[in-house]
């Protein structure tokens, strides 16, 4: 289009800068509507429970994610449902291991670290994975739990287990009573749970922008951490 | 050979220049997006959703911050709603309103067919009419294609949703495919004949393409007044880009539609998706009609489409918005042909 233009008439630069101007902005106005956020399309309430072994060391970190009515009639639609309207418990494990295996990318990592004196703690294949239709609420939930491969004691450093989706499809709620829980805890322990931040706009889009695969920049990265759901475990 | 067969045979090696021109062009262009763009991998928990992640502008994003804080507000109340509808009739309302604030909201934010109808309306120079008649009937043919995929796939078939994510993947390539298709006819109408018809003017060829009249020559363009190029609206012409935009259904309008069935209340479902188009129909209607009005200011401060200047903006507005129609699609198509290959 500059080359009509140019061929055209060049004896008029200023009226070309500012054409040049007014069309940039036009541009601009036909394409900001575009400027997608990665907003949540799903919800979750979930619960935590921190479980221990005798001598007192984090063993694994157990998981209870119940879904949204929408996003769990749409995982129902197309099963085969019992008399009572409900999908065999089969088809619902085929489901839970499905979701398993596509939480198990590293990329998503069942959307928990946990962590240590900002070390991530390795962790083996998921434990006790159960998905249950609610018949109360019409909700479906997963179950499940990471062992973490060595256990670690929470004496010298707190250990934290963070919570998110990095690309906001999920938005994660521990706002019920009890989301957070140690039952198996040493006596000297504490747990705090810690709300993310409200997500300033323009890191959220800056975020929303960038390719699952890419690379958060250090300044990102600090403002993901104040995102997740951090549960914090201190035994001092 | 006699003079008509030599004026044929000219005539046939032009058309072969021209096609050759934008067959290089939508190759190049093509290889040089594919490099660019990277579409999100299907989410562990997937549902038919955008495949691409389009970056934006950072004075916009409180903006967009807020109308998504609307939109998951509107959606996270319409399975209340559908139920509040089922146990009486009279809470029909609610839903109705809580669907239409939804798809008002929901063009507003992630999602291209507003762009791309903006985009095309000034391409070829619509009417305030037509432009707003065919932001509605698109948005229509976008809720009625959610419906019919719905209740054939889910209601009849009684298909799961990950075949549902797999049937609007294809729909999303088909759409996508018929984009570029779009935007290349409309780069070679608006852009490439422009530049072709004026290259030859100044060779001195005064060759004239008596099909169409919209070639841009500097000194005499007999370019038709808007009234004659778009004064009815070509059903025939529209059509490509009414299904370029409705033929991939909202994720919104599957999602409610889904939930109103396993209620074994369709209906309802129904109404939603057709209050969502109404509402998405009422926010591109308004963004298309601001781009036509734009596109006028700017052409007419140039003087309008009896002085040179006024003319010649008026064409680069066109072929700018041909081009971006265009570059849409190759940007869409490639994420979602990226998309499909991972998650097919």
């Amino acid at each position: 289009m500059v080359a009509i233009l140019g061929i055209c008439h060049s004896q008029y630069p200023g009226q070309f800068l500012r054409w040049l101007r007014a069309s940039l902005i036009a541009v601009a106005l036909l394409v900001w509507g575009d400027s997608a956020q990665a907003h949540p399309h799903m919800w979750i309430e979930a619960k935590i429970e921190l479980q221990f072994d005798a001598q007192g060391q984090l063993v694994s970190v157990a998981q209870l994610w119940l879904f949204d009515e929408m996003f769990s009639s749409y995982a129902k639609q197309g099963l085969p449902e019992t008399a009572e309207g409900v999908p065999p418990q089969a088809e619902l494990d085929k489901i839970a291991q499905d979701w398993m295996s596509a939480l198990a990318d590293p990329l998503s990592h069942y959307f928990t670290t946990i962590s240590q004196g900002g070390d991530v703690l390795p962790v083996g294949e998921p434990r006790g994975v159960k998905a249950v239709w609610q018949t109360q609420t019409d909700q479906l939930s997963l179950r499940f739990e990471l062992p973490l491969l060595q256990p670690v004691f929470a004496n010298r450093l707190p250990v934290t287990v963070s919570v998110a989706d990095p690309t906001y499809f999920v938005a994660y709620s521990f706002e019920e009573p009890q989301s957070v829980t140690a039952r198996t805890a040493p006596a000297s322990c504490q747990v705090v749970y810690k709300r993310p931040k409200r997500l300033d706009d323009q890191v959220a889009a800056r975020l929303a922008a960038i390719p699952l695969s890419g690379v958060l920049s250090p300044d990102l990265l600090l403002a993901t951490q104040t995102l997740q759901h951090r549960v914090e475990l201190s035994c001092p | 050979m006699s003079m008509s067969q030599l004026n044929m045979s000219i005539r046939q090696r032009s058309m072969a220049v021209r096609w050759f021109v934008v067959l290089v062009f939508l190759v190049a262009a093509s290889l040089w997006f594919n490099g660019t763009v990277q579409a999100q991998s299907p989410h562990p928990f997937a549902v038919p959703e955008q495949t691409l992640n389009t970056p934006s502008l950072g004075w916009f994003d409180q903006w967009t911050g807020q109308i998504a804080i609307w939109q998951s507000h509107f959606y996270r109340q319409l399975t209340t709603a559908v139920r509040a509808w089922k146990a009486d009739g009279l809470q029909a309302w609610w839903l109705l309103v809580l669907s239409l604030a939804y798809g008002v909201f929901h063009a507003l934010g992630p999602g291209h067919g507003k762009a791309i109808l903006s985009a095309y309306v000034v391409a070829n120079r619509e009417t305030m009419k037509n432009g707003a008649i065919l932001a509605f009937v698109a948005s229509l043919v976008q809720a009625l294609v959610a419906i019919a995929l719905v209740g054939v796939a889910a209601g009849i078939l009684n298909v799961t949703g990950a075949v549902l994510n797999e049937v609007t993947a294809y729909l999303e390539l088909v759409a996508y495919a018929l984009l570029v298709l779009l935007g290349a006819w409309l780069v070679y109408k608006h852009a490439l004949k422009p530049i072709l018809g004026l290259a030859r003017s100044q060779q001195g060829d005064h060759h004239h393409n008596h099909d169409h009249h919209d070639h841009a020559n500097c000194g005499h363009s007999h370019f038709p007044a808007p009234e004659q190029v778009a004064g009815q609206l070509s059903w025939r012409k529209a059509w490509g880009a009414i299904l370029a935009i409705g033929l991939r259904p909202c994720s919104g309008a599957i999602l409610v539609l889904v939930f109103a069935l396993s209620q074994q209340f369709f209906m309802a479902g129904v109404a939603a998706a057709l209050a969502m188009g109404l509402g998405t129909g009422i926010t591109v209607a308004m963004l298309a009609l601001t781009s036509l009005s734009i596109s006028r200011v700017m052409a007419s401060a140039g003087g309008g489409q009896q002085r040179p200047w006024g003319r010649r903006i008026g064409h680069t507005l066109q072929a700018g918005a041909a081009l971006l129609v265009f570059f849409f699609g190759i940007l869409l198509f490639s994420a979602a042909w990226q998309y499909s290959f991972r998650m097919l």
